[in-house]
Parts: C-alpha cells; structure tokens; sequence
C-alpha cells in the first residue's frame, strides 16, 4: 500500500498500477530507476534480502560484481556502494581497509587512489599544517 | 579529500574551465520577472562573466555583454528603446540577439559602410518561468528550461535572492549533506535562543539515490523510522546547482569567490478555489548584519550561508577529513568528474531535457507532495523561516490574501 506521497511519485515517475504491484515494496523512485536501467524484480529482491539497495544493485551491475563479492566487502564493514566502486577502481578489500584504517573512509580513499595518490602522501598531506612534527600523520 | 588541481576542477567557472563548460550546459536564473518590470537594466555578473539584462520597451529581454563592442562603455548605463538598449556613449543600439540595429553617426556620415551589419555583441537567451528569469550561456541548441512540477502549485510565490561571497561549489554541497540539519539548524539554533537542550535527534542511518535530475537523499533521525517520509520520499539535490526540498534553492555562479543564492518559496493558501498569482514579488536578503558586521544567524538559509563563507572563499579540501556524514558529499563529487568527462567529450550532461513532450510539470519527490496544503489548525501565514529581512509589504499582501481566501477578517489573518 502506498502513501499519497509514493502514489504521486509512482505517478511522477510513470510507473503503471501493475508496474507498482510488481516492484512492491520498492519506492517508486527505486522501481522507477531499476526499470530504467533494465533490472529484472526477481534480482532486485534478491539482493535487497543481502541488504542492497537498488541504487547499489544496478551500480553493481554495471562493474560486474557478484552478490558473493559484496557480502565479503559487507563482511569487512563496507557497503554494497564501497564495493561497486572499489571494483570500478580496480582495488581489493585489503587496499581499502589499510585506507581505512589511516582514517579515510571508503568512498574519500577511492576518490584519491583515482587521482593517484598513494596512502602514505596521503596521510601525510592531510595532517600537513597540522601536526609540524610529524606525529599525526603516523596513523599507529 | 581532494588535491588542489581536482577542487579547482569543481570550483573554477569562467569560460573555457571543465566546470564552466559544464555549468553552461544547464539554464541559470538570474533574476526576477518583476525586476525587470521595476526597473529595465540590470548588469549580471555569470559565470565570471560580465553582462546586462534588459527588457525592452515591446517587451523583449535581452542579456548581452556589459561592454559596449565600440569603445567598452558599460551599457548597464544604457538605455532601453521600443526595440533593444543602446549606449549612453555613442548611441550604438542592441538587440537581443546581438545584432547592432543602429549606429547614429555612422549612419550619418557613411550609410553606405552598412557598418552597423559588420559589428556584434555577445549575446545570451533569456527566458521567463515560475517569475524568474534565465539564462543559458552554452552551444547551441539550448536545452529545454525544465518545467518542474512545484510551478504549478497553488499558493503565493516569492523570490529571494542573496549575494554570498564564496564559491558555489560549497553552496551545492550542502544541497546533499542531511547531518548539518541536525547541528546547523537545530542545535546550533537553540543555543542561539539560549536554550540548554535537550539535543536534536541524532541522525541513525542516511540513503542516497540517484534519478535524471540529480540525488535523493533519504534520512533516519532517532524520532522516525523508515517509514518516515524522510526516508520513503526523501529530499531532492537538484542537479547541478540546487537543492529541492518543496522550496528550490539555487547557487548560481556569480564568479569563482561570489555565489548568488537564488530562492523561489511558495506559501500554500486556505482554500480551494483557484488562485493565480499576477505577479511573483522577489527582494534582496541581507548576509551582514549592519550593526555588529557579523553574518546574520536567525534565519535558516543565513545559517547555511555562514557555514559555506567559513570554508573560504573557495573551500580547502586539500585539507578536509571526510567523515560518514559526507557520503553525499563525496558521491555528487564523483558524479561532477564524471559529467565533467561527458562534456569535454561532447555528450549531453545528466538531467539535460530536450524532449518537448517531457518537458511538462516535471515530477520532482517532495515530502508532503503536492498540492501543497495548509497544515491543520493553522489560521495564518506562517513566519518566513528561510532568510533574514522579508519585506513588510510581502507580509502584508500574503495576510491580505489569507484573509480573502479564507473568509475571515483581515485582523484574524494577521493584517
């Protein structure tokens, strides 16, 4: 049953009557983005029960990630979003929980490992102005 | 975190940059309907790009460069004809599409040069909805300017402009950033009233969702649950400048280190019967306050602006520490270096329209939907909680109104 602000949605975004009884109990936005990028309900489901948004599955989709895959990255703390885009950057599990653990979350870590830095200037750039010494930028 | 050469990629907006490519792809407001029907010049400064807007006495806006083509006069002191604006200098006479339409001596001396038909000015389109007016600086053919759905509304309309001295960028990353409300708005404001507490409920799990017209941000506070609107609707980071959340809030580039915050309210109204507003009201907000040289605080928007002018002018984030809360942030960032790519590589960016037939009352996710409607046991228009130094007269037409709408006495209304 949808509220009268998810109804107008459904409405807003297009989706049929059937179209809403079939993704049900999607939002009308998630039911609207999946049929758009040609996500079948069964997958959608599927994943949701792994806890995956649909945002994230049709994302995982994209970079070829497998529901075994996320739940290990889910397993380490991550999310199913850290997981598509650690795939899309081509890092492993054991890179990004370094990141993390010198205090970068996630997303920030991929963005910079993008744009080439490497964990130790990265560290140490984030604490310059900091710590003069040098004793933050020693993340143990 | 960014390095220095990837945040002045975000924030860099004059012509030629990424992101002014970028930016140029989209439709900007840049000022009111009414304002124009007040006063029929105005210089604009876009995009680190200096212009005049006018509308001319048949009607016709124009937006053209400041300067006049013939010896750089600024032709904000101009003024307009039955067609066009001419120089205060020489008289050269402009029309909206840049086409110099009279050149007094010239003519005079030399008709037969047909000089005037050599000789151009930069010239923008313009375009009027919902009581603004826009603009679009890009190639041609222009994008569609959306229709959203809000414009249609009922209730009275209002534009609110203010002049923020720092980078858009910052602007826009609160469009998408759902923890501030709880700290910037909430908390910090009882401690302006003096209030000791209790606290604002914490912020216990955040969502963000894509769509064609940019990110949906949905949030769970320790006083809701998912099955808040707040969660199942959501609030709208309108791609690529604003932030939708049933108001829209524009961060439109004046130039790299000045924002102009463009707001557009609507008031819902007692009744049902139809009500068409003649004429949108806009004013001018106030950031300082003129006693103390301080930024104003009491106002929501205001708060929002002192936080964005305290990053700098243009933010640092080079030196920044990204938290949870910034998941949001991070993502729109993602997205802009992404759309960044799309143009350089002569793509259509996110959320561009162009087909007509979809161009109508674009839906846009609003907790509480629309018709927007007057909440139970209200008998009067609310405060303007958005920004500091609401005209009195804007007050009092609004009272007026409610009191004609909902057939109770002016003094009940509030008038």
């Amino acid at each position: 049953m949808l509220t009268d602000e998810e109804l107008r949605d459904a409405v807003g975004f297009g989706l049929t009557p059937d179209e809403v009884r079939t993704w049900a109990p999607f939002y009308p936005l998630e039911a609207y983005w999946a049929k758009k990028h040609h996500l079948a309900p069964e997958t959608a489901r599927l994943w949701a029960e792994h806890g995956v948004p649909i945002r994230d599955t049709v994302k995982a989709a994209a970079v070829g990630l497998t529901l075994n895959e996320i739940d290990r990255w889910v397993g380490e703390g991550f999310t199913a979003a850290d997981a598509s885009e650690a795939k899309e950057t081509g890092v492993d599990i054991a890179q990004v929980v370094a990141w993390r653990q010198a205090g970068f979350i996630a997303p920030d870590a991929l963005q910079l490992i993008r744009d080439g830095w490497e964990l130790g200037e990265a560290t140490a750039a984030r604490y310059a102005g900091v710590d003069r010494y040098g004793v933050s930028s020693d993340p143990a | 975190m960014l390095s220095e050469d990837k945040n002045l990629l975000l924030c860099q907006t004059g012509p030629a940059t990424p992101m002014g490519e970028l930016l140029r792809r989209y439709w900007q407001p840049i000022a009111a309907v009414a304002e124009l029907d007040d006063r029929p010049i105005k210089p604009v400064r876009l995009l680190c790009e200096d212009l005049v807007l006018y509308k001319d006495r048949q009607g016709s806006h124009g937006l053209i460069d400041l300067h006049c083509p013939h010896r750089r006069a600024d032709l904000s002191y101009g003024f307009v004809e039955e067609r066009g604006l001419r120089c205060n200098y020489h008289g050269w006479l402009w029309d909206e599409s840049g086409q110099c339409l009279h050149q007094p001596f010239e003519e005079t001396t030399h008709p037969e040069g047909r000089f005037k038909e050599k000789v151009r000015i930069k010239a923008y389109p313009v375009q009027a909805m919902a009581g603004l007016l826009w603009t679009y600086l890009g190639p041609p053919p222009a994008p569609l300017l959306p229709d959203w759905d809000m414009y249609h509304a009922r209730g009275y309309k209002q534009v609110v402009f203010s002049e923020v001295p720092c980078n858009w960028f910052q602007c826009q990353e609160n469009s998408i950033d759902p923890v501030h409300f709880e700290w910037l708005h909430t908390n910090w404001s009882q401690v302006l009233r003096g209030e000791q507490g209790p606290r604002a409920p914490k912020h216990t799990r955040l969502g963000f969702d894509e769509f064609d017209y940019g990110f949906v941000y949905r949030r769970v506070r320790e006083d809701t649950t998912a099955q808040d609107e707040l969660w199942t609707t959501g609030r709208v980071c309108l791609w690529p400048n604003c932030l939708y959340t049933g108001h829209f809030e524009w961060r439109v580039p004046i130039d790299d280190g000045n924002t102009l915050s463009v707001g557009w309210f609507l008031d819902p109204l007692p009744g049902d019967q139809p009500f068409e507003q003649a004429r949108v009201p806009y004013w001018y907000s106030p950031v300082r306050d003129p006693d103390t040289g301080r930024w104003i605080d009491s106002h929501i928007m205001n708060q929002d602006f002192i936080a964005w002018v305290g990053q700098g002018t243009i933010a640092d984030r080079t030196r920044e520490h990204l938290g949870e809360s910034d998941r949001g942030v991070i993502l729109m960032r993602k997205k802009m270096f992404e759309q960044l790519e799309v143009v350089k590589n002569g793509g259509d960016p996110l959320g561009t329209i162009r087909d007509a037939e979809k161009n109508h009352s674009v839906h846009l996710p609003v907790v509480g939907g629309l018709p927007r409607s007057v909440p139970p046991g209200q008998d009067g228009p609310p405060r303007f909680p958005f920004l500091a130094g609401q005209p009195r007269e804007i007050v009092n037409e609004l009272q007026q109104l409610w009191a004609e709408l909902s057939g109770v006495g002016s003094e009940q209304a509030g008038v």
